[in-house]
C-alpha cells in the first residue's frame, strides 16, 4: 500500500478522526494548563489506550503530542504563563500584544504557524524518513550503540551551565543503571533483583515516566502552593482567536520559513527539542527581521518564529524514533514507550515489514495539525475556561489517571508502587534541577545501548579498537565526545574573550 | 542548599552500595564484556565520579552561605509527605475495598492536601472524580481495576 492508499484509510476512518479530535483537544487542554508539560499529556493519555489497536493509540499519541505543543501558547500569549517550556519566548511578544489589545490576533498568529510548523514537518518526515530508513538499514550493532550514545550526549550537553549539565548527566545515569535491573540479556544472570522475581523482566517503562512526570509535578506544586509561589491567573473574558491576513502572513514569509525550517532541523537532533527550537528561532527572526527592533514590544513576527519552530521540531523528532527506533526527547520517549507496549520495535525494518502502521501514524499526525486551525479558532474560548478549574480538582485527577495507567497495563499493583517510588525520585530531581526526561531517555535507551556494544564487542572479538574504527561508528562518536566536551569547551573560550 | 547536598550524597551512597552488590554478581565467563556487571559497573563508576563533583560543587556553596540563615518549611515537607502516605494508604486499600471506593477516600484527602484546607466542595468533587473515571475506565473502557474483596468484590461486578 502507498502513502495515498495510506491517506486513504486513515481519512475514510471515522475512528481515527474521532481519535485525532480527541488527541488534538486534550492536548491543547493539557499544554493550557500551566504544570503539564506535553511529555505530561502524552504520558495522562497513556490509559486512554490501553484497549486500542497499535494504529489507533498511535494516533491519539501523536495528535496529542501535537496539540500540546500548541497549547502552551494560549496561556504564554493571554497571562504571560508558558503553559509549555516551549512556549516562554511566545510569552515576550504575545503578551505584550495582549496588552496592547490584540490577544486575539496574537492567538490567531499562533494557530495558523503552529499548524504550518507542525504540517511542514509531518511533510518532511514523510520525505526523510523513508531515506533514512533505507541507510540505517546497513547500520551494525556499533552504530546503533554510537548512534543512541550521540542522543545521550546530546541530552546530557542541554542545561544553563556546567553544574547543569552535569546533574543532566548524572541523570542520563541513573536513567542507564535502572535499564541494567533484570535478567542480563547475553549471560541470563539476574542483575539488581535482589530476589524479587518481579523485577527479573527489568524495570517497566511506563509506571516510571508517569510518576516521575505527572506524579512528581502534582508534588512540585503542592509546594509551591504551601510556599504560596502559585501562578496567579488573571481571566480576561471574551477573547476569540483572529486569524492573520494573508497579507500579514505574506510580510512574515520568510521568518516563517526559517523558523520551520530551524524546527525540523533542531528537532531530529537527539536530546535537542521544542523549547531551544523555539527559542533559537525567535533569536534568528530577531537577528535578521527588519522590525527586530520592536521584538519584545508586541510584534506578529514575535509570536509567529517560535510557535512556528516549537510545532515544527514534533515531526523532526519523530524521524530519528520511526527511523532508527532512538527517541530524540522525553515525549518522544513515551512514544516509543507505546510501540512497544504493542510489541512493535521502531527502526529501520518498520518501513518494510509495518508500512502501514508507519504512514498512518504520519497522516495521522499530518491531519491533526491541520484541524489545529479549527480547533485552535473554536477551542479557545473553552480551554480558557478549563483554567478557572481549580488545582485540586486538576491534581486528584492527574493522580488517579496516573494510578489507573500503572494498573492497567499488566494488571499489577507492584507497577502502582514503582509509579509511587518514581513520584518522590521525580519530585526530588526536578527540585534540585536534575533532568527526568534524561532519566526516562536513559531507561528507554539504556538495554539498547548496552546489548548493542556488547554484540559489536564480541563480534570483533573484544577489541575496542575493531569497533571503533568502522567510519560511521567513529565519526559518530567524535560527535558524541564534541557534544559532551562543548559546552566547557564554550565557557573556556568566553572567559578568554571577558579577559 | 543543603537539600541539594544530602540527595547528592544518597545518590553517591546508592551508587557506593550498587557497586559492591554488582561486585557479588555470578561470573561464569572471565571475559570482561562477557559479565553481568561490567556495563553496570562502568556506569556507576561514571555515577561516583559525576556525583562526587557535584558534591564538591554543593560543599563549596554551603562553605560560601556559611553563617546565613536558611529557611527550612518544615510545614511544606509535612504536606508532602502526607500526599505520598495517601498515595501509599491508596494502593494498600485498592485490593481491600476496590478500586471506587478507595478512589473516593483518596480523592478526598488529596484534595484537602491540595487544597491546604477542607472546602465544601471537596466531598462532592471526590466522588464525581473517583466515579467517572471509573465508569470510563473500568466499564466503556473495559481497562481491569481493583475489585477489592468479599461483599465489595461482589458489588464491583455492577459496576465495573
Amino acid at each position: 500500500m502507498d502513502i495515498l492508499g495510506v491517506a486513504l484509510h486513515v481519512l475514510t476512518d471515522p475512528f481515527s478522526w474521532v481519535l485525532i479530535m480527541l488527541g488534538l483537544g486534550a492536548g491543547i487542554l493539557f499544554g493550557a494548563l500551566p504544570g503539564i508539560s506535553a511529555s505530561m499529556g502524552v504520558v495522562l493519555m497513556l490509559p486512554f489506550t490501553y484497549k486500542l489497536d497499535a494504529l489507533h493509540a498511535l494516533i491519539l499519541m501523536v495528535a496529542t503530542y501535537s496539540g500540546g505543543v500548541y497549547g502552551g501558547s494560549i496561556t504564554a500569549i493571554m497571562f504571560n504563563i508558558p503553559g509549555t517550556p516551549e512556549a516562554t519566548p511566545t510569552t515576550f511578544d504575545g503578551y505584550k500584544m495582549t496588552l496592547k489589545g490584540q490577544a486575539g490576533k496574537a492567538l490567531g498568529t499562533a494557530i495558523v504557524c503552529s499548524a504550518f510548523g507542525g504540517a511542514f514537518s509531518v511533510v518532511m518526515m514523510a520525505l526523510i524518513a523513508p531515506a533514512l530508513a533505507k541507510i540505517a538499514l546497513s547500520f551494525g550493532p556499533a552504530d546503533y550503540a554510537a548512534v543512541a550514545f550521540l542522543g545521550l550526549s546530546a541530552v546530557a550537553g542541554l542545561g544553563h551551565g556546567p553544574g547543569d549539565q552535569l546533574r543532566t548527566l548524572l541523570s542520563v545515569t541513573m536513567g542507564l543503571l535502572l535499564a541494567t535491573v533484570g535478567l542480563d540479556a547475553i549471560t541470563g544472570i539476574p542483575r539488581f533483583t535482589f530476589g524479587s522475581p518481579a523485577f527479573l523482566s527489568g524495570i517497566k517503562f511506563i509506571p516510571v515516566m508517569i510518576g516521575a512526570f505527572a506524579g512528581a509535578e502534582v508534588l512540585s506544586q503542592i509546594e509551591n502552593r504551601r510556599r504560596n509561589e502559585e501562578k496567579q491567573v488573571f481571566f480576561k473574558e471574551g477573547v476569540t482567536a483572529q486569524l492573520p491576513s494573508l497579507r500579514e502572513l505574506f510580510s512574515m514569509k520568510w521568518t516563517i520559513i526559517k523558523s520551520a525550517f530551524i524546527g525540523l532541523g533542531i528537532g531530529i537532533l537527539p536530546g535537542a527539542g521544542a523549547t531551544i527550537a523555539s527559542f533559537v528561532s525567535y533569536g534568528e527572526a530577531k537577528r535578521s527581521s527588519k522590525q527586530g527592533h520592536l521584538f519584545g514590544t508586541g510584534v506578529m513576527e514575535g509570536v509567529a518564529a517560535p510557535e512556528t519552530a516549537n510545532n515544527a521540531s514534533t515531526g523532526g523528532a519523530m524521524i530519528p524514533l520511526l527511523t532508527l527506533g532512538i527517541p530524540g526527547s522525553g515525549t518522544t520517549a513515551i512514544i516509543l514507550a507505546v510501540f512497544l507496549i504493542y510489541g512493535i520495535q521502531p527502526g529501520p525494518l518498520l518501513f518494510t515489514t509495518n508500512p502501514v502502521l508507519v504512514y498512518s501514524v504520519i497522516v495521522g499526525m499530518f491531519v491533526a495539525n491541520l484541524l489545529m486551525v479549527f480547533g485552535g479558532m473554536l477551542g479557545v474560548k473553552m480551554f480558557v475556561q478549563f483554567l478557572k478549574l481549580r488545582y485540586y480538582i486538576i491534581g486528584t485527577t492527574i493522580l488517579l489517571l496516573s494510578a489507573v495507567g500503572s494498573f492497567g497495563l499488566n494488571n499489577d499493583i507492584d507497577d502502582v508502587w514503582i509509579f509511587l517510588a518514581f513520584m518522590v525520585v521525580g519530585y526530588f530531581m526536578k527540585k534540585y534541577k536534575f533532568s527526568v526526561a534524561a532519566l526516562v531517555l536513559g531507561l528507554v535507551l539504556g538495554r539498547l545501548i548496552e546489548n548493542n556494544l556488547r554484540r559489536a564487542l564480541i563480534i570483533e572479538r573484544f577489541s575496542w579498537s575493531g569497533v571503533l574504527l568502522h567510519p560511521l561508528t567513529l565519526t559518530l562518536f567524535i560527535i558524541t565526545l564534541v557534544a559532551l566536551v562543548w559546552p566547557y569547551i564554550s565557557v573556556f573560550l568566553s572567559k578568554e574573550k571577558a579577559i | 542548599m543543603y537539600g541539594e547536598l544530602v540527595f547528592e550524597v544518597v545518590v553517591l551512597v546508592v551508587a557506593i552500595f550498587l557497586y559492591v552488590v554488582s561486585m557479588k554478581m555470578q561470573v561464569i565467563n572471565p571475559i570482561p564484556v562477557m559479565r553481568p556487571n561490567w556495563w553496570p559497573q562502568i556506569i556507576l563508576t561514571i555515577m561516583m565520579i559525576v556525583d562526587t563533583v557535584l558534591i564538591y560543587g554543593s560543599l563549596k556553596k554551603v562553605r560560601n552561605r556559611r553563617g546565613r540563615v536558611e529557611h527550612v518549611g518544615f510545614g511544606v515537607w509535612g504536606w508532602l509527605l502526607a500526599e505520598v502516605i495517601n498515595v501509599a494508604v491508596f494502593i494498600v486499600l485498592q485490593g481491600v475495598v476496590g478500586f471506587l471506593l478507595s478512589a473516593f477516600v483518596f480523592a478526598s484527602v488529596s484534595a484537602f492536601i491540595i487544597d491546604g484546607g477542607f472546602r465544601k466542595s471537596h466531598p462532592l468533587v471526590s466522588v464525581g472524580v473517583a466515579f467517572a473515571i471509573t465508569v470510563f475506565f473500568g466499564s466503556l473502557l473495559g481497562l481491569p481495576l481493583p475489585r477489592g474483596t468479599g461483599v465489595l468484590r461482589e458489588f464491583s461486578y455492577l459496576l465495573y
